[in-house]
């Protein structure tokens, strides 16, 4: 698992590649805390391959540090498995998917 | 249990360390073939389960119970570089006994083996139907954050991607349900907070570092027509001693949706054809 960003103006982009899972969440927060707040976030899953439900969690986690329900987070690139998890557990309401 | 698991759990079979069932359809109607291994490392058991697996894609073709035995003797003693000893049982063909019971441990029955073995890998193979069983215990000492990815890695080569996508996600969520919840006994609460996701974390490595009484039992069973390359139905079952759960029917409210947990049997409901619990909650089970 490899999490890293990219911060153009007010936004963030976060790759995460190989598993999303329990383990990253140390990983992950750190790398939104250490850009501070943006505008807009994006989240490219390409490369992931493996995404559970602890890591639906901390997308949740990201989303109330960026504003709650004024956050803007996208999800991109990711796959129709990964698409049907974040449908199946409705939170396709809470974040954009691309 | 409803019936259509019954028929797809099929004929009960003797469950050991280092036992494997063969389910013949010529001079015997089962062999028991146990190795036993002088180095018990968690390592090498999962090495001869994953030897199992190779044998069962060669099994074809045998024509009767020494050649059989003949081979799985050859294919353990080339591609193990320790001592091993082989011994086997068989079931006469007319013989009226369809539960097989020996080498000590049978059926569901989870009972430590002897001789402080603390990891239980075996596999049974139904020649008839071509079935395959897998049936782990995983004992304290080597639970660990990657046990769940080795037992699919190990399963993944006899199925498709979208089955090993399928399997891997239902069975970490129900692995590690057992595992947080029954054997460590971290609430999920504790995830309802940012800070909380990190105190989940610690609580299970620090658990995880002494040692706990409990115990997961995993089954795995792929149900394959004839002839066929892949699974038809994968049935999964994991059971632990704890508490035990499990509100299956639980929806997502809205004041849920933004919660850090509670979505993992949502996953494990919607990605299976079928779900279940036992009655005290220990035991749940998937068909995929």
């Amino acid at each position: 698992m490899t999490i890293s960003a990219v911060k153009k103006g007010d936004e963030l982009t976060i790759q995460i590649e190989g598993r999303f899972d329990f383990y990253c969440l140390q990983d992950f927060r750190k790398i939104y805390e250490e850009n501070g707040k943006c505008g807009t976030y994006v989240l490219d899953m390409a490369k992931t391959d493996f995404l559970d439900s602890s890591a639906l969690g901390m997308l949740l986690t990201l989303r109330d540090y960026a504003g709650g329900d004024s956050a803007k987070i996208t999800i991109v690139n990711a796959s129709d498995d990964i698409k049907k998890i974040i449908s199946v557990t409705k939170l396709d309401e809470l974040f954009k998917v691309m | 249990m409803p019936d259509n698991y019954k028929k797809l759990l099929g004929i009960p079979g003797t469950m050991s360390r280092d036992t494997t069932v063969f389910w013949m359809n010529f001079d015997a109607y089962a062999i028991l073939i146990r190795i036993k291994l002088v180095n018990k490392k968690t390592e090498d058991l999962f090495f001869v389960f994953s030897k199992y697996h190779e044998i069962l894609r060669e099994l074809k073709g045998f024509r009767n119970t020494q050649e059989l035995i003949d081979f799985v003797r050859e294919y353990f003693s080339k591609s193990i570089d320790m001592p091993i000893e082989l011994d086997y049982h068989c079931i006469e063909k007319n013989s009226s006994v369809k539960h097989v019971s020996c080498f000590q441990e049978s059926g569901d029955d989870i009972a430590h083996p002897e001789s402080g073995d603390k990891f239980c890998v075996s596999s049974l193979i139904e020649l008839d139907s071509f079935c395959y069983i897998a049936s782990d215990l995983v004992y304290p000492e080597y639970l660990d954050e990657n046990i769940s990815r080795k037992i699919v890695g190990s399963l993944s080569k006899n199925l498709n991607e979208d089955q090993t996508s399928k399997v891997s996600i239902v069975f970490s969520e129900m692995f590690n349900n057992a595992l947080d919840h029954g054997v460590l006994g971290i609430p999920s609460v504790l995830k309802d907070n940012t800070s909380g996701f990190e105190e989940f974390i610690n609580a299970r490595r620090s658990a995880l570092a002494v040692s706990q009484d409990g115990v997961i039992s995993i089954e795995v069973k792929l149900n394959f027509l004839k002839e066929s390359e892949l699974p038809t139905a994968v049935f999964l079952s994991v059971m632990d001693n704890g508490g035990g759960l499990v509100e299956l029917d639980r929806s997502l409210s809205e004041a849920d949706r933004k919660k850090y947990h509670g979505r993992g049997l949502k996953l494990i409901q919607h990605l299976s054809k079928e779900i279940g619990v036992d009655e005290l909650g220990k035991r749940i089970y998937v068909v995929l």
